[in-house]
């Protein structure tokens, strides 16, 4: 299998889940938006900063030859959309079973 | 640090945290099969890919920073992550869409006093033993 970048792997892997919740649930989304929508970013950031901590101390580490190469400290700009699409995933798949039919 | 601790510091304790303030409005059981389904589905979907990426080197772990095991390519640390980080988005989003059903519960429980609260996630039975008995 071809080797992937860590972006498009990522945006291949991510963006079909988030488009077929909105396309499922799109209006539910839409009406709760000022409940929930704070909460991936938020998620973000956090995970970032912790990132941070884990790369510093070695706990993994990523191949600078897959990266697109723009950095938030140690932090690659992939790993900050990985935890960004991550939460958005659960938090919008938790949104859509909750408030769904009951 | 090692993967452990960092899994300890920076998902179990925030949730630890979280499951301790919302107490008795965790044991709904809507909710934890709801979570524990998105939980297993993550867990699913995320494997697979992340086994890929480790397979291609687009990321690794540090062998002495984690237990040494490899389901796959992954350290099971990486399986907790996933499982943490899931139940912690997902109670934290619960713990939001419920704000306001806690607290008109609350607010239906206290109208016949004056008593008036902050914290939302006090139960009923929690209410009760902070009125003072009536006279």
């Amino acid at each position: 299998m071809t080797h992937w970048t860590y972006l498009p792997f990522l945006l291949v892997w991510a963006l079909p889940v988030i488009v077929m919740q909105w396309m499922v649930g799109g209006r539910l989304l839409w009406h709760e938006r000022g409940k929930w929508i704070w909460i991936a970013p938020g998620l973000c950031i956090y995970f970032t900063l912790a990132d941070v901590v884990a790369i510093n101390t070695g706990i993994w580490h990523f191949d600078t030859a897959s990266l697109a190469g723009l950095w938030l400290g140690p932090v690659p700009i992939e790993e900050v959309i990985f935890y960004l699409l991550t939460a958005t995933m659960l938090v919008q798949g938790f949104v859509i079973t909750w408030r769904g039919k009951k | 640090m090692t993967y452990e601790g960092f899994l300890l510091l920076f998902l179990l304790l925030p949730l630890g945290i979280l499951v301790v303030h919302l107490r008795k409005r965790l044991l709904d059981r809507r909710y934890l099969i709801v979570v524990g389904i998105l939980t297993l589905v993550a867990l699913m979907y995320m494997a697979p890919w992340d086994h890929f990426a480790a397979t291609w080197g687009l990321w690794s772990w540090t062998n002495n920073r984690t237990w040494g095991l490899r389901w796959w390519a992954i350290p099971p640390e990486e399986y907790l992550f996933c499982v943490l980080e899931a139940l912690l988005a997902i109670t934290l989003t619960f713990a939001v869409l419920t704000r306001k059903d806690a607290q008109s519960n609350l607010s239906f429980f206290t109208s016949s006093d004056s008593v008036s609260l902050s914290d939302t996630s006090v139960s009923k039975g929690d209410e009760r033993a902070n009125q003072e008995p009536e006279s």
